[in-house]
């Protein structure tokens, strides 16, 4: 596989582009982890151009709904690229991005400091499990604490072992349920919902959660999963395979174990589709996030020949081909520099038409009336969408 | 005719949730219910129903133990939350 530049490419903004355009082309720009001198030099050149007539409002709703709004206001802060070399003010509010960078970091933080717990109760109680997306992530792809929000603590472990993780959290103050209406307590999840998870979804448990008693922090929540794949995708993987595969690092100051780099970008390829074509995840606009197509981007960036040969083959064996397809292909739209044509090419689309599909999964299949670029910056994209999730319960990790 | 295994109101419920059973075939018990019309959903709400019904919860590791593909795997399902036999509350 040809090395990779570690440097994405400068962003072609485009002089007759709308303000609305100009705020998607923007976020693009400065959802990265690195910028390079050269990005910097042109975003500051756009927007002592077009920065008074950019969609300044749009720009900051989508930063957050696409996650990256700490990531973009350290941009913009570090590199000084909300004023100009004469100090004028090129981006409104400088302190909304500064804040959210902070409070970000802050935030993290106190997550931080409550998993390590959770990690340190979970490894006494002799259980094994390797962590997924968050935190790992935060480590590998920013190397930064404050860069991108974490929400969860997501645990691949054994099914077998789902009753002691749940006496290890009990312990710990966590219970299943959701938030009550004044915030104050766990509500139990109603008997149906118990029912559909746990005889439905048995890919995932009922997340766990505990009152934070923070402003920053709604609730601190354990997700356990038994498997990346879901159970309706047809493919029967043995979770002992990826916890056997599984690779220390410290997180959250604690030693623990994580998936190993081939695992990592399975998980992201398939969760990344999965979130895109569920109606779960449709409902509540978190189908297409930035985030995610950019960590798999910075994965794809990271992995040498060993990483994209294991890939190849693991991807056989579970026989996730369409799955890496639809994510290999989007991510390539928006990032075409990290998915090197060799890989792209090995997991060819088998049928364009099912690109713009959605519903799969949940067993009723629709198609999108525009196209993904469209829909990616497009805040009311469900608005159409008439099909609904039979899943009960709470809107998180499925 | 072999007396079923299960009692007449379990039966009913059931039958309630199997629209592609006919009201006067037998339900056998190794009666495929998905091929007989019940869905995921209806599955959720036919176990709340039987646990209303026999006073009983059904444990967490029964469930993931239990395929729910035919009359007796949800009668056993049922008898074994009971302890010792489920009856009508």
């Amino acid at each position: 596989m040809a090395v990779r530049p570690d440097q994405p490419p400068v962003p072609a903004f485009r002089a007759d582009s709308s303000p609305e355009r100009l705020a998607d082309e923007l976020l693009l720009a400065l959802a990265r982890p690195r910028l390079t001198q050269e990005v910097c030099a042109r975003v500051r050149d756009v927007l002592g151009t077009h920065g008074a007539g950019l969609d300044w409002g749009r720009f900051v709703d989508l930063a957050g709904r696409h996650g990256v709004l700490p990531l973009v206001g350290r941009n913009l802060i570090r590199h000084r690229l909300a004023q100009s070399d004469e100090g004028r003010p090129l981006a409104p509010y400088r302190w909304i991005y500064s804040y959210a960078y902070e409070g970000n970091r802050r935030r993290n933080q106190a997550l931080a400091d409550e998993y390590a717990k959770v990690l340190r109760a979970v490894d006494d109680a002799g259980i094994a499990y390797a962590i997924r997306k968050g935190q790992p992530l935060v480590d590998t792809v920013y190397g930064d604490p404050g860069a991108r929000r974490v929400g969860d603590l997501d645990l691949l472990l054994r099914r077998d072992t789902l009753a002691r993780v749940a006496d290890a959290l009990t312990d710990l103050g966590y219970a299943q349920g959701r938030q009550s209406q004044n915030g104050e307590r766990i509500e139990p999840f109603d008997r149906r919902t118990q029912l559909f998870w746990r005889t439905k979804l048995t890919n995932v448990a009922l997340p766990f959660v505990k009152l934070s008693h923070r402003d920053d922090v709604e609730l601190f929540i354990i997700d356990p999963c038994t498997s990346l794949f879901q159970v309706s995708s047809g493919v029967e993987a043995d979770v002992g395979d990826f916890l056997d595969r599984r690779v220390r690092r410290t997180v959250y100051g604690e030693p623990s174990f994580v998936m190993d780099r081939t695992d990592q970008l399975i998980d992201a390829c398939v969760q990344l589709h999965v979130e895109a074509t569920t109606l779960y995840y449709i409902e509540i606009g978190k189908d297409l996030t930035l985030l995610k197509f950019l960590e798999l981007a910075e994965l794809l960036r990271a992995a040498d020949e060993d990483v994209a040969e294991e890939f190849r083959r693991r991807v056989d064996v579970y026989d996730c081909a369409g799955s890496v397809a639809w994510a290999l292909h989007h991510t390539a739209l928006l990032y075409p520099d990290a998915v090197p044509a060799a890989l792209a090419d090995g997991f060819p689309v088998a049928d364009a038409a099912t690109l713009d599909e959605y519903g799969a999964f949940d067993g009723q299949v629709h198609r999108w009336e525009s196209d993904f670029t469209t829909r990616l910056f497009d805040p009311a994209r469900n608005k159409d969408v008439t099909a609904r999730s039979n899943v009960p319960g709470p809107r998180a990790a499925v | 005719m072999r007396e079923a295994p299960w009692p007449p109101e379990f039966e009913k419920l059931l039958r309630a949730n199997l629209p592609l059973l006919d009201a006067d075939a037998p339900l056998d018990p190794g009666l495929n219910l998905a091929d007989h019309g019940l869905d995921s959903l209806a599955t959720v709400g036919l176990l709340m129903d039987l646990e209303e019904l026999l006073g009983v919860t059904i444990p967490d590791e029964l469930l993931e133990q239990t395929s729910f593909q035919d009359p007796l795997a949800v009668w056993q399902l049922m008898a074994s939350a009971a302890g010792d036999g489920a009856a009508p509350a």
